[in-house]
């Protein structure tokens, strides 16, 4: 434990001197006072006390809005899990089979698997998870399920077509596996009893969660303590690792990495992670409608610039859509999108756009302008539209900036205004991207992306892709669809995402989870 | 004695008055506030993950359909339960919300205007009893300096200086009585410079008016004189500072909170506020409403205890 007591230290201390003996009074009275110095203590290292820091407060025990944080935590987990490098394996469930009717699939429960309070888990527990997510998780109400039903230690789920990302979907946060006492009196999630390598010892309103080790199979991980902290600010969450408050500090500044860096108390990790910060348009203006104007826009800008400028991460420039850690489904043959100027005002020409009055293009009276609503919760994004604004300007487009709370790109769809957005996006709601695909480009609405773009060939691909159990044929569907989004560009790729971690001196590197779905802690180890 | 009580039932008359009517412009603010109500609490609940059924059920949970009277009838009758309601994010009691963050925002308010009393009364008697000299320009240079300085910057440099460079401070958090040094000091402050000015012209004021002039006359030592017959003109000003300062640093508190990820009423207001977590936000205004009044009650109590030409002010309207 980090806390160690000064008291303590003291005593395994020889020094004798009447100052040095004063001065360890001072630190033993501090500590009976509670002041909590940080010292480490060698010989408490079993009761290390692992502090993660990351944005997102505990807003309510409800896993459709918080479970990713028992998830990530290793306090609940899901029936299905990912691996890091991607492989999806059995969490809750010992794994999966499916029945030659391609409908009917099976998960067994873990022999032994037993819940925080001693209960043991059953089929039946599986199930609420499933129904409760279903009830109000995007991810879940999307499967056709046609039945449930317990079968022995087996979960039974027959799907009304087939639908062979099932198991992916099934790493949904939203259906964590929680116990029966989970639930209050009122029905509602009222804690978090689960199955994970750590159970909850107390959770502080909206900012911390207290776990411990929680003994499986007979094995404890080398981290027995945690403390997850939610700390909504960026600068203080790098503070708090460059001043040793905390081991692990997940989402930075990209301004805080290099300071962090420079500093002796920690490093930082950085990964790649199927997130993709996009300017989804709307296709259903008369501006956008014109796919020359889309590939004019996407060439105008410069990702490399912005890549290293302002996120000071290069290789984060999008080339395509999605990044190559999704290997199934980034091409390497797509033409990169890059900076053309030249091409973009070409395109632009060629679409009917002449320049007009300050050097802005117009069209039978009207400027080449509109507006991008810009998300303020991530602070990159504001100065990535500032430079873009400028790119665009240099070939005649006018686009102004709009700043706003998370709610601006959802509410502008649903009050008709919307034009385009600069958002972060993950494509991996489930590891598998077409849980994304699904309600952003074969809807016609939409909360988080582009709207106004009706593809028929993607609305018949995405089902197909879905229902197809041939990985040949899977694999030809997802590159095809891969390339209808990228010469099509309902939303225009501007920078992957670079998922990173502070990490303190105090511990060996830390595995990183680049589909966010754990923190892996039970993997982590105290460095001496 | 009568007449005592009758002054503090009126005072407690025009403070229910006021905080009706506080909570009544609050509750007509929120209504006015642009976007929709359901869809900006289904993204608070869900982030990027809302969904248009998370949007129906936000808006049958927070009964945003319903008529404006309706809603308030609705608020006002849990009000009168002494029930605040439920948090429409966390779907926890609004009072179990508001309680520990309540204490939190006090302790350090008190903790923070006590510490800058501490600095800024000393600071300004020294400069106020020597004016003109280099402890006056000194104290004035170092005034305006704290004084112009926002709170977050002055929180950013103590933090990276006490917490980040010399590594004697936690930087954030409240798991300890030391993660609460470095917010109170910076609240302390800037709360110290004002007081210290203010302090500065009050005595010079009070020691250059007549009764201190007509003490020296009598025959009393300059410090005597200045004792007897200034420290109450003196102290009614810086008094007053402190009060309403108390209950300026309870209301802005906000961004010393988020810097230091201290969890106080601040940062679950402007949450609160941006989530249109209503029955939050109608509590959290009818607290702050309650803590001005009184303190306003306690400041005219201290003036009138001080300055017995007050006393008579008292009465009610």
């Amino acid at each position: 434990m980090l806390r160690s007591s000064p008291a303590r230290m003291a005593a395994s201390t020889p020094a004798t001197t009447p100052r040095t003996a004063a001065w360890r009074f001072c630190l033993a009275l501090a500590g009976a006072l509670g002041l909590g110095a940080t010292v480490p203590s060698p010989a408490a290292a079993q009761d290390r006390l692992l502090s993660v820091v990351a944005p997102w407060q505990v807003t309510s025990l409800d896993p459709a809005d918080t479970g990713y944080i028992a998830a990530r935590m290793g306090i609940a987990e899901t029936i299905v899990g990912v691996e890091p490098d991607g492989r999806l394996v059995g969490l809750v469930a010992s794994g999966w089979s499916l029945d030659d009717d391609r409908l009917t699939w099976r998960f067994p429960v873990r022999a032994g698997l037993r819940f925080h309070d001693g209960t043991p888990v059953t089929p039946a527990d599986l199930m609420a998870a499933v129904e409760r997510a279903r009830a109000t998780g995007e991810t879940l109400g999307a499967v056709p399920i046609a039945s449930m039903a317990v079968a022995g230690d087996t979960l039974v789920l027959k799907t009304t077509a087939p639908f062979a990302p099932l198991p992916a979907f099934l790493t949904d946060y939203a259906a964590i596996v929680l116990a029966p006492s989970a639930r209050g009196a009122d029905g509602k999630i009222a804690a978090w009893t689960g199955t994970g390598p750590y159970r909850v010892t107390a959770i502080d309103g909206d900012r911390s969660v207290d776990v411990a080790a929680f003994e499986r199979g007979g094995a404890l991980p080398a981290v027995r303590r945690a403390r997850y902290h939610a700390v909504p600010q960026g600068e203080t969450r790098a503070a708090m690792v460059e001043a040793g408050d905390a081991d692990v500090a997940y989402t930075l500044l990209p301004a805080a990495v290099p300071r962090i860096n420079a500093g002796s108390r920690a490093k930082v990790q950085s990964v790649t992670i199927p997130r993709v910060r996009v300017m989804p348009l709307n296709v259903g203006l008369p501006v956008f409608a014109d796919v020359r104007v889309r590939q004019a826009i996407s060439l105008g800008l410069d990702r490399a610039g912005i890549a290293a400028a302002v996120l000071r991460h290069p290789p984060s420039a999008a080339t395509q859509l999605l990044p190559p850690i999704l290997a199934e489904w980034h091409n390497p043959a797509l033409p990169p999108h890059g900076r053309d100027v030249a091409r973009a005002r070409a395109l632009l020409a060629e679409a009917g756009w002449t320049p007009g009055e300050g050097g802005v293009l117009h069209k039978d009276g009207a400027a080449l302008r509109f507006t991008v609503l810009v998300l303020a919760n991530r602070p990159e994004l504001p100065p990535m539209a500032a430079a873009m604004q400028a790119q665009l300007r240099e070939i005649g487009i006018d686009m102004q900036i709009r700043t706003g709370p998370g709610s601006i790109v959802p509410q502008a769809h649903r009050d008709g205004t919307f034009q385009a957005g600069l958002v972060s996006r993950t494509y991996v709601n489930v590891p598998d991207p077409i849980g994304t695909i699904l309600p952003d480009f074969t809807r016609d609405r939409t909360v988080w992306s582009q709207s106004g773009w009706i593809n028929a060939e993607i609305r018949a691909l995405v089902p197909e892709y879905m229902a197809s159990f041939d990985e040949g044929r899977r694999a030809a569907l997802r590159k095809r669809i891969g390339e209808i989004l990228h010469a099509e560009l309902p939303v225009i790729p501007v920078a992957w995402f670079e998922h990173t971690v502070a990490v303190s001196n105090r511990l060996k590197p830390v595995p990183v989870d680049p589909y966010e779905q754990r923190y892996l802690i039970d993997r982590m180890a105290w460095a001496n | 004695m009568g007449q005592l009580i009758g002054a503090l039932a009126g005072r407690l008359a025009q403070l229910a008055a006021m905080l009706l009517a506080v909570v009544l412009l609050c509750f007509v603010a929120m209504q006015a506030l642009p976007g929709d109500k359901a869809l900006q609490l289904a993204v608070a609940r869900h982030g990027e993950r809302a969904t248009e059924a998370g949007i129906v059920q936000a808006q049958r949970d927070g009964g945003f359909d319903r008529s404006m009277a309706a809603q308030f009838a609705d608020w006002a009758g849990r009000l009168v339960r002494l029930d605040l309601g439920h948090s429409l994010v966390s779907r926890r009691p609004v009072a179990e919300e508001l309680g520990p963050r309540l204490r939190v925002t006090l302790l350090a308010g008190a903790a923070s205007v006590l510490l800058g009393l501490a600095i800024g009364l000393p600071l300004g008697l020294w400069a106020g009893l020597r004016p003109g000299g280099i402890a006056d320009g000194a104290v004035a240079v170092a005034a305006a300096l704290f004084s112009a300085v926002p709170a977050f910057l002055l929180g950013l440099v103590l933090m990276m200086l006490f917490a980040i460079r010399l590594g004697w401070l936690p930087a954030a958090g409240s798991s300890s009585l030391l993660h609460w040094v470095l917010p109170v000091c910076t609240l302390a402050l800037g709360f110290a410079a004002p007081l210290a000015r203010v302090t500065r012209l009050a005595v010079l004021e009070a020691w250059g008016a007549f009764p201190v002039t007509f003490g020296r006359l009598k025959g009393l030592s300059p410090a005597r004189a200045g004792l007897r017959h200034g420290v109450r003109n003196a102290a009614i000003p810086v008094v007053m500072l402190a009060g309403l300062r108390f209950a300026a640093v309870i209301e802005g508190f906000a961004v010393v909170e988020t810097l230091f990820n201290l969890p106080g009423l601040g940062d679950l207001l402007v949450r609160a506020l941006v989530a249109r977590d209503i029955p939050t936000v109608q509590a959290a205004a009818l607290l702050f409403g309650l803590i001005y009044g009184v303190v306003g009650l306690l400041l005219d109590a201290a003036c009138a205890a001080i300055d017995p030409r007050r006393r008579l002010r008292l009465r009610p309207l």
